[in-house]
C-alpha cells in the first residue's frame, strides 16, 4: 500500500544487480549468467572419477568460461557431481607449476630453469643412474589421471626408449585387485557391465562401495531403475549409501570373504544354483562347493556379526531373483586378501548365472577417470594393449606394430608400487619419476615414505602444482598442464572411451604431459620409431592397432571426432563393428570368457587371519575411505575450489561410536591422539553412530591418515590394505 | 627461414585452442533448454494464486549427499568462487543401535514473514507479491549485515568483494520463463522441486527440521518431506562450537556510545559546567559512531538507512543516534558559549532523551533477532550497565559505579557456572574457544571494581578500565551467541 511512494528511493537496478543478470544461453542451455554467456560449446569427459561424465564446456573465443553437465550423453544424462561442476576451478590456482624447477642438492632451494635445461638434467641424471646401477635402478610412478595416449607414451618411452625396467601407477592403490581377479577368473581384465545394468537389476548388491558420494552419478542410474530393486549395502559403516539402501549389512571389518563363502554355501545347500550355466560356462565349481561347506551359517554369523536370518535372506535374494548385480569398490579392493574376496563375489554371480544378461554381473566399479586406460595401455604390469610381457608372441606383435626391435621389450612385468618403494630402502631403486600422483601423501606409512623419498639420488615430480607433498621433496619439478588444458582419451568404468579436450591455456610454460614425454624422448634420443608419436590422436591410432584381436579391440572405434559424436564408444569395438545404434553394451552375453577353454574359473582360498589384529594395546580397527563427494584423493585439486572447500571439514577428523566415546571418556570435537603400530597422528574427534563399536573411520584426504596405515599387500594384486589398521586413541594432552 | 625448435613448437601448441574448429558444434539451432526434460515434472504447472507462493520442496529420502546443487548454484548464477546460495548439512540419529542419517540441502526459505526484510534498515529486500520470492536488491544494500543476524537460517551471506549481502532469488528469472532454478536442474536424484504453497506459513512451535529455529518466527515456505522420525536425529554439527562473527566495529560502537550517553546524562543531571566531561562525552560518542560507519560495506549508501524506520530497529537506532550526536554537539556548543539556560537545558534534556532512546533501539536491534543470548532483559542490562557505570563515574558518588557492574558480573557468572538450557552454547563457547576473552573480561572487571573503590580518584583511568572490560564483554556478546542455522556438516 505504501510501496508506490518508495521506488524512487530504492535501487531496483544498478551495477551490482547487473553482476547477476541471467540471459538465454543458446546451445540448448537455458539461462546462463550474462557475464559468461558462451559463443560456442564443446563436450569433454571429466578428469576425476571413472564414471566418465561428459561436461559441456562453455567457450568464449575458444576458451572455457564456465561449464554445465552435458544433457545428451549416455553416461551422466544431464548431471554431474560437484567435482565435475568445479572442474575448471583448480586450474586457476596460484600454486600452479609454471616453469621447470631444479635443485642441485637436497638442501638447496628449488630454482626455475628452462625446459631445455630441465630435459638435459633429466636425461643426464636418469642415464647416469641406469648406466651405473642397471635397468632396475630407475622407475616411474604414474597415475590413473592422465590420458591413455600419455600413459602409452610414458610407458613406451621409459621402457623401450630409456631402458627402464620398472614403472607402476597409483592405480595399484585402487584397482589392482579387480585387474587380478578378472584376469584370473575371466582370462582378461574385463569389467563386464554397462551402467544401464544399474537400471535393469532386481537386486543391487553394493559391497564396500559408498556409491552415493564416491560415484554420485552412478547412484543417479540406480534411482532410474523402474523395477523397485532391492538395494543391499554390505559395509561396516552406515554410509550415505547404506542410509539409502533397502537393507544394510554392517559386517565386521574384514569378515567379507567369510560372508561371501557362507552365502555360496547357502545358495548351494538350498539348491539355488544355476547348474546349467555352471556346466556350460565355468570350471572348478565342484572344488569350490567342497571348499565352502565349512562356512556354515552359524560360523559366518559369529565371524561377520550379521545374524543367520539376514544372511539367509541375502543368499535367497542372490540365489532366486531374476537379475542380480553385485558391485564392489575399495572396501573390497584394499585388503590383504582382496583378490580372493573379489573372486568370491565373481563366484556368486557365476554360480547363479548372473552374468551376461541385463541387470546382472560381478562388477568392479573403478576409481580414477582413466584407471581403465592405465590397465590396458600404461605398459607397466601388462604390455601395451592388454598383452603379456612374458609372452614372446605378444612381444613380437607389439614390437612389430611399434617398429622396434623386440629385444628392447622386457620379458616380464614391472615391479609393483610397493616393491619399487621397498627397493629404495635396499638401494635398488635410486631414481624415481612421479607423474600426476602424490605418493608422499597417498602411500601408507607416510613417515617411512618421506624418509625413502629423501634417500633417493634423484626424484622427479611432474605435476600441475608445486605445492604437493611430493613436489616439495623433488629435485626436479616438471610443470604439467592439467585436465582441460590438453587432449586425449579416457576409458571409464564401463569400458567407454571418451574424449577430453583442450579448452584452457596452461599457465606459464606448463606443458601437457604428452608434450613433456615427447620432449624428453627427443632430448634422450630415442630414434626414429618415436617420430610417429607426434600427437595424441596419432598415438591413439597406434593404440588401436595394438588392440587388434584382443578382447579390448578398439580398431573400429573411429577418430576423436567420431568418438565425440557417438557419445563415447565402449570396447570391444572391432573394425566394422561401430555399434552406432547401441550406446550401451555388456560382455559375456554368449557365455564365452577369455580363458583358453572359454570358461570362467571358480577361484578361492582359505580365509587368512588379519595381519593387523586388534589387541589390548591397539583395541580399535581404523578404516579409511572417501570423506565426501567434494573431495578427491590427496586434494591437490579439490582443495583449490572454494565451493568444494565449503562442502567438507577443513581439518582432519576421526569418527567414533558414541558408546566407545563414553567408554574412553572422549568428547566430541576434542583433539585426539591416535597411535598405530606404524605411526601416530592427531586430529579432531567426531562422535557418530554411523561407525560401529570398536571401529574408527578417517577420510583418506588428510595427510594425518596415512601416518597410521601400513601397506600390507594382497599377495595376488599387491594392492595395499588400507581398511583395517589396529590403533589406540587418547585425548590429546595439553589442549 | 624461421626454424622453431621442438620446445618452441610444443609451447606454442600448448597455447592454441582448437576444440571449436576440430569438433562438431552441437545444439546450435536449439532454442529451448535441453535440460528441461529432466526438470519439467519438478515445476508447478501454474503460477501461485493470491495467498499462495512458490516454495522449495526437498525430499530427504531422495537426497543422497552428492552436493551438486551447491556447485550448480554457483556456476549457473555467476557467483564468486566461494559463493553459493545453497548449503548441505547432515542429520544423524540412533534407532536402537542402528545409525540413521539424512542429508539436508538448504537455501533461502522465502519466508512468509521474512526476518531479513523486516530488519533491513535500507529496504533492500523485496517480497514479490505474485511469487512470494524474497529478493535482495543488491544496489540498495549498504552492507550492514544485519540480515545475517536476523535470518535464523544463516541465509544472507556477506560478499567481501562487493561490500554487500547476496542471497538466493529462487532463480526468479528462470522460473518466469518456465525454467527450473539451478539447484533443481542439477540434482541427479530429483530431490528438490518447486511447489506452490499457502502463504500463511507455520505456527509457533513447529520446526523445519530437528535442531532448527522455531518456524513461527519467519514462517519459512520450504517443505521437507520424508524426514526419518524413527530416531531422534540431530544435526551432525550440533556439538561443534562455531564462534559468532566478532564484528569489532560494532563492539567498539556498543561500548563507546553507551559510555558517551552515560557521561552526558550525568553532566546534564549534575554540574553542567563540567566542560571537560562533556567534551570527552561528545568525542567518545563521535568515535563510537565512526566505528559503526566503518562496519558498513558501502558507507556511501548509509543515508538509505532511514528508509526502514517503520519496521527496522536498526533503522530506528541509526536515526536516533544521528539525531543524538547532533543534539550533543549543540548541547556542548551551548554550554561552551554559555547560551541562555533555557536553551542549554532544552538541548540537554533532548540529548539525554535521544541517547536513551538510541540505547533502547540498540537493545531491540539484538533482541529482535530472537537469539536467547541476546534476549531483551539481558541485552538491556548489558548496554545500560555500560552507560550507568560511565555516568556514575562522573556523578557526585563515583564509587557507586561498581554496583551495576557487579550485578552484571553476577548474571555473566551464572552463565559460566549454572547455565540454563538456552545458555548451554554460550557457556560452552565462553569456557571453550573464547576462554581467553572470558578471563580478560572478568580480570579487567575486577580491576575496575578495585580501582573504583580505592583511594585513587582520577575518573579517566577508571574509565579506561571500564572501556577495556566492556570491550571484552561486548566481544563475548557477539562471539558467544547461540547460533541459528540449518544443519551443517
Amino acid at each position: 500500500m505504501m510501496k508506490a511512494k518508495l521506488p524512487t528511493w530504492r535501487a531496483f537496478e544498478g551495477p551490482l544487480t547487473e553482476q547477476l543478470l541471467r540471459e538465454p544461453g543458446s546451445f540448448g542451455l537455458g539461462q546462463v549468467p550474462a557475464l559468461v554467456k558462451p559463443d560456442a560449446t564443446t563436450t569433454s569427459v571429466c578428469g576425476y572419477c571413472s564414471t566418465g561424465c561428459a561436461l559441456n564446456i562453455h567457450l568464449r573465443e575458444g576458451e572455457a568460461v564456465n561449464l554445465t553437465p552435458e544433457a545428451v550423453y549416455p553416461v551422466n544424462i544431464g548431471m554431474a557431481c560437484p567435482k565435475g561442476w568445479e572442474a575448471l576451478e583448480p586450474l586457476g590456482a596460484s600454486d600452479r607449476a609454471t616453469t621447470p624447477m631444479y635443485r642441485s642438492s637436497r638442501d638447496a632451494p628449488l630454482k626455475p630453469i628452462s625446459w631445455p635445461e630441465a630435459a638435459q638434467i633429466f636425461c643426464d641424471r636418469m642415464r647416469n643412474t641406469l648406466n651405473n646401477h642397471g635397468e632396475e635402478s630407475a622407475a616411474f610412478l604414474s597415475t590413473g589421471q592422465i590420458c591413455t595416449e600419455e600413459m602409452a607414451l610414458l610407458g613406451s618411452f621409459a621402457k623401450f626408449g630409456m631402458g627402464m625396467r620398472h614403472g607402476d601407477g597409483n592405480t595399484r592403490q585402487c584397482m589392482a585387485t579387480s585387474v587380478m581377479a578378472y584376469k584370473q577368473s575371466f582370462g582378461f581384465d574385463a569389467p563386464p557391465y554397462t551402467f544401464a545394468d544399474f537400471e535393469e537389476s532386481n537386486v543391487i548388491v553394493l559391497i564396500g562401495s559408498n556409491l552415493c558420494i564416491a560415484h554420485p552419478i552412478m547412484w543417479q542410474r540406480v534411482l532410474k531403475n523402474k523395477r523397485s530393486p532391492e538395494i543391499i549395502v554390505i559395509d561396516p559403516r552406515t554410509t550415505e549409501t547404506a542410509a539409502q539402501a533397502t537393507s544394510h549389512l554392517p559386517l565386521r571389518p574384514k569378515s567379507d570373504l567369510t560372508l561371501f563363502y557362507g552365502l555360496a554355501h547357502l545358495i548351494i545347500r538350498e539348491g539355488w544354483v544355476d547348474q546349467s550355466y555352471i556346466d556350460s560356462h565355468t570350471s572348478g565349481f565342484e572344488a569350490f562347493a567342497a571348499h565352502v561347506k565349512q562356512f556354515d551359517p552359524k560360523t559366518v554369523a559369529t565371524v561377520s556379526g550379521i545374524s543367520k536370518e539376514v544372511i539367509y535372506q541375502l543368499a535367497k535374494s542372490i540365489g532366486t531373483k531374476e537379475r542380480v548385480s553385485l558391485w564392489w569398490t575399495m572396501g573390497v579392493n584394499q585388503s590383504y586378501e582382496a583378490t580372493r574376496t573379489a573372486q568370491a563375489i565373481i563366484n556368486l554371480a557365476l554360480m547363479t548365472g548372473n552374468i551376461g544378461r541385463p541387470g546382472t554381473g560381478a562388477n568392479s566399479i573403478t576409481g580414477q577417470c582413466n584407471a581403465m586406460g592405465s590397465r590396458l595401455f600404461s605398459n607397466t604390469t601388462n604390455l601395451l594393449g592388454g598383452h603379456d610381457f612374458a609372452n614372446p608372441t605378444h612381444r613380437e606383435k607389439v614390437a612389430k606394430t611399434l617398429g622396434i626391435d623386440s629385444a628392447r621389450l622386457p620379458n616380464g612385468p614391472s615391479k609393483a608400487y610397493d616393491q619399487i618403494i621397498d627397493g629404495i630402502e635396499r638401494g635398488d631403486t635410486r631414481a624415481l619419476w612421479m607423474i600426476a600422483t602424490n605418493g608422499v601423501h597417498s602411500w601408507g606409512n607416510r613417515e617411512r615414505m618421506r624418509r625413502l623419498m629423501a634417500k633417493l639420488d634423484f626424484l622427479v615430480v611432474q605435476d600441475i602444482y608445486v605445492s604437493t607433498d611430493s613436489a616439495q621433496m623433488a629435485d626436479l619439478i616438471l610443470p604439467a598442464a592439467g585436465w582441460g588444458e590438453k587432449e586425449g582419451t579416457f576409458i571409464n568404468s564401463e569400458r567407454r572411451v571418451g574424449v577430453t579436450k583442450k579448452v584452457k591455456r596452461a599457465p606459464g610454460e606448463a606443458l601437457a604431459d604428452f608434450h613433456i614425454f615427447r620432449y624428453l624422448a627427443k632430448t634422450w634420443g630415442c630414434g626414429e620409431w618415436m617420430d610417429r608419436w607426434e600427437s595424441p590422436e596419432a598415438v591413439f591410432n597406434i593404440l588401436k592397432e595394438l588392440s587388434r584381436e584382443k578382447p579390448c579391440d578398439i580398431t573400429g572405434i573411429g577418430n576423436y571426432r567420431e568418438i565425440d559424436d557417438a557419445g563415447g564408444r565402449q570396447w570391444p569395438c572391432g573394425e566394422g563393428e561401430a555399434h552406432l545404434e547401441q550406446s550401451e553394451r555388456r560382455l559375456f552375453e554368449d557365455g564365452h570368457f577369455y580363458t583358453k577353454d572359454k570358461r570362467a574359473k571358480f577361484l578361492f582360498d582359505d580365509v587368512q587371519p588379519n595381519p593387523e589384529p586388534t589387541d589390548d594395546s591397539f583395541p580399535f580397527t581404523l578404516m579409511t575411505g572417501r570423506g565426501t563427494s567434494a573431495q578427491w584423493h590427496t586434494q591437490t585439486r579439490t582443495g583449490k575450489s572454494g565451493i568444494l572447500r565449503r562442502l567438507y571439514p577443513e581439518d582432519a577428523y576421526i569418527e567414533m561410536h558414541p558408546t566407545d566415546a563414553e567408554a574412553t571418556g572422549l568428547k566430541a570435537n576434542e583433539q585426539v591422539w591416535i597411535r598405530s603400530r606404524h605411526g601416530q597422528a592427531t586430529c579432531r574427534l567426531v562422535v557418530t553412530p554411523t561407525v560401529g563399536q570398536g571401529q574408527l573411520f578417517m577420510p583418506m584426504h588428510y595427510t594425518e591418515t596415512n601416518r597410521l596405515t601400513h601397506p600390507t599387500m594382497d599377495p595376488h594384486s599387491l594392492q595395499p590394505s588400507y581398511k583395517a589398521c589396529a590403533v589406540r586413541i587418547r585425548k590429546l594432552l595439553g589442549r | 627461414m624461421n626454424q622453431l625448435t621442438l620446445i618452441d613448437e610444443l609451447l606454442l601448441d600448448q597455447q592454441a585452442l582448437t576444440a571449436v574448429e576440430r569438433f562438431s558444434q552441437r545444439h546450435t539451432q536449439v532454442t529451448s533448454p535441453i535440460q528441461e526434460r529432466f526438470y519439467k515434472e519438478l515445476l508447478p504447472l501454474s503460477a501461485p494464486k493470491p495467498g499462495e507462493q512458490y516454495g522449495f520442496e526437498v525430499d530427504l529420502e531422495a537426497c543422497s549427499g552428492c552436493k551438486a546443487c551447491v556447485s550448480a548454484c554457483n556456476h549457473l548464477n555467476g557467483l564468486d568462487p566461494e559463493e553459493s546460495w545453497r548449503d548441505v548439512g547432515l542429520l544423524v540419529g540412533d534407532r536402537q543401535g542402528v545409525a540413521t542419517q539424512q542429508v539436508v540441502t538448504t537455501a533461502c526459505h522465502h519466508c512468509a514473514d521474512p526476518a531479513c526484510a523486516n530488519g533491513c534498515p535500507t529496504l533492500a529486500y523485496e517480497k514479490d507479491a505474485k511469487t512470494g520470492i524474497v529478493r535482495h536488491l543488491d544496489d540498495q544494500c549498504m552492507g550492514c549485515r544485519y540480515c545475517e543476524l536476523k535470518c535464523p537460517y544463516d541465509v544472507p551471506k556477506y560478499n567481501d568483494r562487493l561490500g554487500i549481502v547476496r542471497k538466493c532469488d529462487m532463480c526468479q528469472s528462470r522460473l518466469a520463463e518456465g525454467e527450473a532454478p539451478a539447484c533443481v536442474q542439477a540434482c541427479p536424484n530429483q530431490a528438490i522441486r518447486i511447489r506452490i504453497v499457502p502463504q500463511e506459513g507455520a505456527d509457533a512451535g513447529v520446526r523445519l527440521l530437528p535442531g532448527t529455529f522455531d518456524s513461527g518466527y519467519t514462517k519459512p515456505s520450504t517443505v521437507y518431506t520424508n524426514l526419518d522420525t524413527s530416531s531422534d536425529q540431530m544435526p551432525a554439527d550440533a556439538e561443534s562450537l562455531h564462534t559468532g562473527h566478532g564484528h569489532f566495529p560494532l563492539v567498539w560502537m556498543l561500548v563507546m556510545v553507551p559510555i558517551s550517553v552515560g557521561i552526558s546524562v550525568a553532566v546534564w543531571l549534575g554540574d553542567s559546567e563540567d566542560l571537560t566531561a562533556l567534551i570527552a562525552s561528545v568525542a567518545i560518542g563521535c568515535l563510537g559512531l565512526a566505528g559503526s560507519i566503518m562496519h558498513l560495506g558501502r558507507p556511501t549508501q548509509a543515508w538509505r538507512a532511514i528508509l526502514g524506520w517503520r519496521r527496522s530497529w536498526l533503522s530506528r537506532e541509526i536515526i536516533a543516534f544521528n539525531l543524538w550526536i547532533g543534539t550533543m554537539i549543540a548541547f556542548l556548543g551551548s554550554v561552551w558559549m554559555d547560551l541562555p539556560d533555557v536553551i542549554t537545558s532544552l538541548l540537554g534534556v533532548s540529548a539525554a532523551a535521544l541517547g536513551v532512546t538510541g540505547l533502547f533501539a540498540s537493545v531491540n536491534v539484538y533482541a529482535d533477532t530472537r537469539r536467547s543470548f541476546w534476549r531483551f532483559s539481558q541485552t538491556m542490562s548489558r548496554f545500560f550497565v555500560t552507560a550507568l557505570s560511565a555516568g556514575l563515574l562522573f556523578s557526585p558518588a563515583p564509587f557507586l559505579t561498581v554496583v551495576p557492574i557487579v550485578l552484571l558480573l553476577g548474571m555473566e557468572a551464572s552463565i559460566l557456572f549454572e547455565p540454563d538450557e538456552t545458555e548451554q552454547r554460550p557457556h560452552d563457547l565462553m569456557c571453550g574457544p573464547l576462554r581467553t576473552t572470558t578471563w580478560l573480561r572478568f580480570l579487567t572487571a575486577l580491576a575496575f571494581v578495585g580501582l573504583a573503590t580505592s583511594e585513587f580518584t582520577s575518573p579517566w583511568v577508571t574509565l579506561f578500565l571500564l572501556v577495556l572490560t566492556e570491550l571484552a564483554a561486548r566481544s563475548l556478546f557477539f562471539r558467544a551467541v547461540d547460533e541459528a542455522k540449518m544443519p551443517g556438516i
